[in-house]
């Protein structure tokens, strides 16, 4: 059987969405700490993306392809 | 702060939690999916409802990614522990071991699922009770629900007084409690009370479970004897030193386990071939080959007496406490409000973290040597290590994304003000009916922050304005919130996944959660009802 690649599998998209969030979370602390709101607002849009990578997986794209 | 409380603001702010449980519950979503939904519509419902700005959501999602991140260092620690003892198939051997030592199966689970867990609560907390308790749980046959679901039944009870009595320090300090003082020491009593009262529901519901009124019937003394000893005991330590008051009785139920193993009513083999908890499919018989023969059941163990006495030293002698402790790590935050002028106060250092007295760094230590000790003796064989990394860290992924968007959702509902709404809201509708609700509230506070710690945080001023309001004895509140609290830690989504997680059921969350609520909000219900007849009547 083909073996498939760990950054294919939920495990691994859910490790680079964890990803994300640590580097928007470096985004957010930067941003606060030279009051660039700019900053903030794109860490926090990371961190959003990130999130809904798994039930957008799930219930959407997954759904979308079985179809 | 001018948060208006009316009804519209109070359905708003109740909007995500009811949205994440009826995703969990109703349409068995996983944590993973449902928790970045709950988080969504908080977000939402903060900026269009509660005026929160960019500024206030970014640092709170910060400071809900911090404390999650001290959360997941124990996640994914427990699971390295837990994948340890597996690789060593140490797990086998503490399954036959038991077996021998415990012929009752009844007393096995007891002592798997209610008696270890409040010993590892008593100590270290944060999770690790259910993390630990349900792989040793499905190691002895039961099945992977029930695996998770008694392990968080069992440690609840040590919620407010165990971690050397964080949950309770931080009520006193957060409602300026003066420690000795007859408020101080009536709130402990109640608590106590309260969380004894509990710990009877708790050995009870595992024995129906295990086998309704038959393990009720035969579990019943050994129920009594354990939960006075944990409970009573706790309760009159806690008028001496609230610190030692739930790990020393904790301590002793665990020795006196073995000793009412060797009751005349429990020393023969005894066990029910029809529970409905137990798996009776994949047990014993058919991977008892698989147990290394030359490991003994003590040995078995050396990973967990590794963490005990590295716990133990750390925590409870204080100069290694205090040495170890001078290292600390944080993040400063600053002050942020909303449009209603409700402020997060700035933080020159938002929970440090000390690593070298934080639960995860004894689970790391405890993990390393037993990974030496099992490869000295041959039970972890060569490329052990490497898959032992690499499941604990497969492991962890998915619940780790999910804590983060609980925390994150409980930390904004917090820094806008819904937490506040919802609470002011039940106080201000109920009037002195609220009374009943006061432990719900805890209950409440632990469901959405994963800890009593931060529900007594969150909730326990508020708890003493409702009882100052209303001109009720405070003492009551506070000892209801914290039992309400530690109750509530069983259905703490963070806590439910760490055992889904280490069982191997992730995405089962809603079916744990669905067996729990009716335990829970019904012992936390006749709670307030005792509250309620003890301040009013």
């Amino acid at each position: 059987m083909e073996k498939k690649s760990f950054f294919k599998t939920k495990e691994g998209g859910l490790t680079i969405a964890f990803v994300v969030i640590l580097i928007a979370f470096v985004l957010i602390l930067t941003g606060l700490k030279m009051q660039g709101d700019g900053m903030c607002a794109a860490g926090f849009v990371l961190i959003a993306a990130a999130m809904l990578y798994s039930p957008l997986k799930v219930y959407v794209f997954d759904r979308i392809r079985k179809r | 702060m001018n948060v208006p409380t009316n009804l519209f603001m109070w359905i708003m702010a109740c909007l995500p939690i009811i949205v994440l449980l009826l995703l969990m519950i109703k349409f068995q979503w996983g944590a993973t999916e449902a928790a970045p939904v709950g988080l969504v519509i908080t977000i939402v419902t903060g900026i269009l409802f509660y005026k929160a700005d960019i500024r206030l959501l970014a640092s709170e999602s910060a400071k809900g990614i911090w404390s999650a991140l001290i959360i997941l260092l124990i996640v994914w620690t427990a699971i390295l522990l837990y994948q340890v003892a597996d690789e060593a198939k140490a797990f086998l051997v503490i399954r036959n071991g038991m077996r021998k030592l415990l012929p009752n199966e009844l007393l096995i689970v007891l002592a798997l699922g209610w008696i270890l867990e409040s010993f590892l609560q008593g100590i270290t907390g944060f999770g690790v009770p259910v993390a630990v308790g349900a792989p040793l749980l499905i190691g002895i046959g039961v099945a992977p629900l029930y695996a998770v679901i008694i392990p968080l039944l069992g440690q609840a009870w040590g919620n407010t007084f165990g971690t050397l009595a964080a949950a309770w320090d931080a009520l006193v300090m957060s409602t300026g409690l003066q420690p000795g003082s007859p408020d101080y020491l009536a709130a402990a009593f109640w608590a106590g009370f309260f969380i004894l009262l509990w710990n009877v529901v708790t050995g009870l519901v595992i024995c129906w479970f295990y086998g309704k009124g038959r393990a009720v019937k035969k579990g019943l003394p050994a129920v009594l004897i354990l939960a006075v000893i944990q409970g009573g005991g706790e309760l009159l330590l806690t008028q001496v030193n609230t610190t030692i008051s739930c790990f020393v009785p904790s301590c002793i139920a665990l020795v006196v386990l073995f000793l009412i193993g060797r009751m005349k009513m429990y020393r023969e083999e005894w066990s029910l071939s029809d529970s409905p908890i137990m798996n009776r499919h994949s047990s014993a018989d058919e991977t008892a080959d698989e147990a290394p023969a030359d490991m003994s059941l003590l040995q078995a163990f050396v990973p967990y007496i590794l963490l005990t006495a590295l716990t133990m030293i750390v925590l409870v002698v204080t100069p290694v406490n205090k040495y170890l402790g001078q290292l600390s790590l944080g993040f400063s935050f600053p002050e942020t409000s909303t449009g209603y002028g409700f402020v997060n106060k700035a933080e020159a250092c938002f929970s440090p973290l000390a690593p070298f007295t934080h639960a995860s760094m004894f689970l790391f230590l405890a993990s390393i040597a037993g990974i030496l000790y099992f490869k000295r003796h041959g039970w972890i064989k060569a490329g052990g290590t490497k898959r032992v990394f690499a499941r604990s860290v497969a492991m962890t992924m998915p619940s780790g994304i999910a804590v983060i968007g609980l925390v994150i959702m409980s930390k904004i509902m917090g820094g806008t003000g819904q937490t506040m709404v919802l609470a002011d809201g039940i106080a201000r509708i109920l009037g002195k009916a609220y009374v009943i609700l006061a432990p719900v509230v805890g209950m409440i506070g632990s469901f959405m922050t994963g800890s009593n710690m931060s529900s007594n945080i969150l909730f326990g001023d508020f708890q003493v304005t409702t009882a100052n309001l209303l001109h009720l004895d405070k003492a009551a509140f506070l000892g209801a919130q914290t039992a309400g609290g530690a109750i509530g830690s069983a259905i703490s989504p963070s806590k439910i996944i760490l055992g889904t997680t280490t069982a191997g059921i992730l995405g089962s969350e809603g079916q744990v959660l669905k067996k729990i609520i009716p335990i829970t909000l019904t012992t936390t219900l006749i709670i307030g009802i005792i509250v309620f007849v003890s301040v009013i009547l």
